[in-house]
């Protein structure tokens, strides 16, 4: 059986004990009355615990300590103290994945995407996108929406999951556990995620974060997947979900906020995430995103010009794309990261390999040595040391 | 209540069966892989999966069959043969016909790192090498698995009459990756390209 079929079976099992479960309403967490967990939502958290884990042990968590901790110290300053010892746990986990995606567990954690933290911003946006999945945890939406899909027909959730086109890179999708795909590629109902919009911008408002920013973010998102002329997997990767979320966020904001304004925090954000922003364009360049890989790149050496990673980077971006002109550019790029940081091998390779091709043989030959100097134990040493040998020939 | 639990019943074996994916058969000795114009020698008892025609994710990838002894989470030894125009299965970047070994080897890697079961991959060598005479290269990888394994896998391929092969072994990186690596060097060194002009698959 496939990831994607076990997954919808096991949907479908998961249901069959809601079959008799009650659907009273459920007071959000912090109000009176709201704290306790119902029967079967007690049993949707120990599922969420298992899912966590296992996602937790994949691998995939991104662990720059810096990032992460300034990730979450963004939604700490979101959530109101009266909500901080609740059932609830403030805890951002970043996920290593080029895919625009954040959800939330029920138990509060929230799990982000490097590739929507690529795209953002500032840290109003981030704000924002964090409150809106802080939201879905405390107001019980996943139990809701469990309870919910139980009524309309198990079997329609199970066959949707079954024939989504999840393209490429869906595979990402049906990693996660059934909760977790629930939040992070269906979504929950279109009142839901108004509620999670409301609410979650009220909490960014409260932490003094600009309302303003948050159609922009979406807006920008939208874009983004217009210019690529493709949708992706996830929730936050498909244009009518996205077109949904700026119409949402512009309407609170002419009812509720239209002369707000607020901290946007782009300074702050800049400089904290540019190793996220390397890191994801490299997955990107793996991938051929070639665009989005350079966006994120330039929007480092904006930031800090002589970062000599993402310099070398710009370089593979244009000698892997080879458009009119890449060639060019990918050598003033490698030549400006040899510039900015002599001692990493990286671009001397890749310059040896440049010139090599264009039949400058003494000028490669250097470039080459130098990069077996600089990196004796480099995986490919065995590839160079065969070009040298061929070099000395001539 | 009666209805319900025969619809859960049908639908679940519809699942579980949806579609026939393969075959599973002792190997041993030479084979000539039918159509495919190659020859490789499997160790004697281990078993191999051939996908069904009907298998699309098979095709998509070029899969032409899988070798294991104890199972494909323990070791296992993957034959693909795909078309350069197909392209590669995560990464969205092609080859051209006249691709060097090192470009084709880094594509491969990229096509690796484009993968969401793959995580915190280290390419711990990536080397010159021939199969049956044809330049390739050979890519050793240590990775995650989704489920937290640390894996170890050697890859091996080359372009010959047009077409890409590709050779790899992969298993968990503790225990197993040592153990059949011999075993899978004896399989590689095994390999005889059978027709010298195949122009198409």
């Amino acid at each position: 059986m496939t990831g994607t079929a076990r997954t919808a079976l096991w949907i479908w099992l998961w249901f069959i004990p809601f079959s008799f479960t009650g659907c009273a309403s459920l007071n959000p967490f912090g109000t009176p009355g709201g704290d306790s967990l119902e029967e079967d939502e007690q049993r949707l958290w120990k599922t969420v615990a298992e899912e966590e884990k296992r996602l937790d042990r994949s691998g995939t968590l991104y662990d720059n300590p810096a990032i992460v901790q300034y990730v979450n110290e963004v939604a700490y300053r979101l959530i109101p103290p009266t909500m901080r010892s609740g059932p609830l746990t403030v805890h951002v986990k970043i996920v290593k994945n080029p895919l625009l995606n954040a959800f939330a567990y029920p138990n509060g954690v929230i799990y982000i995407h490097t590739g929507i933290l690529a795209r953002i911003e500032n840290e109003a946006q981030l704000a924002i996108l964090l409150g809106h999945e802080w939201t879905h945890a405390s107001h019980r939406h996943a139990v809701q929406a469990f309870r919910s899909m139980q009524r309309q027909s198990a079997a329609l959730a199970a066959f949707q999951v079954i024939s989504m086109p999840f393209g490429i890179f869906g595979s990402a999708a049906s990693a996660l556990g059934t909760v977790g795909f629930v939040a992070a590629v269906t979504g929950y109902s279109r009142a839901n995620e108004r509620e999670a919009d409301r609410e979650g911008l009220t909490l960014a408002v409260a932490a003094g974060y600009a309302p303003a920013e948050a159609p922009r973010l979406f807006e920008h998102l939208k874009r983004d997947l217009e210019r690529r002329k493709i949708d992706e997997p996830f929730f936050f990767g498909t244009h009518p979900r996205l077109v949904e979320r700026v119409d949402s966020y512009q309407e609170i904001i002419r009812e509720r906020y239209a002369a707000q304004s607020g901290e946007i925090g782009e300074d702050r954000y800049r400089r904290t995430m540019p190793p996220l922003f390397v890191d994801n364009a490299t997955t990107d360049l793996a991938i051929g995103r070639f665009e989005l890989a350079e966006e994120s790149l330039n929007r480092v050496i904006r930031q800090q010009a002589d970062h000599a990673q993402a310099l070398y980077l710009l370089g593979e971006v244009a000698r892997q794309r080879n458009a009119e002109g890449d060639p060019r550019r990918s050598e003033e790029r490698y030549r400006q990261a040899i510039a900015a940081n002599a001692g990493y091998a990286d671009p001397h390779k890749a310059l040896g390999m440049l010139l090599l091709k264009r039949g400058e043989t003494r000028a490669a030959e250097t470039e080459l040595q130098e990069y077996l100097r600089l990196a004796p134990d480099a995986p490919d040493r065995a590839y160079v040391e065969q070009e040298l040998r061929k070099l000395s020939r001539t | 209540m009666r209805r319900l639990l025969v619809a859960v019943l049908s639908i679940s074996i519809l699942i579980a069966c949806a579609g026939h994916q393969g075959d599973w058969s002792v190997v041993g000795g030479p084979q000539v892989i039918e159509n495919q114009g190659i020859e490789v020698e499997w160790p004697r008892g281990w078993m191999k999966f051939t996908p069904a025609n009907s298998n699309e994710q098979a095709s998509k990838e070029g899969w032409l069959l899988t070798v294991t002894r104890d199972g494909v989470n323990l070791q296992a030894m993957t034959l693909k043969k795909r078309s350069l125009e197909q392209g590669f299965t995560n990464t969205q970047k092609k080859a051209a016909p006249d691709i060097s070994p090192l470009d084709l080897a880094e594509l491969v890697v990229d096509d690796l790192r484009a993968n969401p079961y793959y995580h915190d991959i280290h390419v711990i060598e990536h080397s010159p090498t021939t199969l049956d005479g044809d330049p390739g290269y050979k890519v050793v990888i240590r990775y995650r698995s989704t489920a937290g394994l640390h894996r170890q896998a050697v890859h091996y391929g080359c372009l010959h009459t047009g077409l890409l092969y590709m050779l790899s072994y992969d298993a968990p990186q503790r225990h197993y990756y040592a153990l059949d690596l011999p075993t899978f060097e004896t399989v590689k060194n095994s390999l005889k390209w059978k027709v010298r002009e195949l122009t198409s698959s």
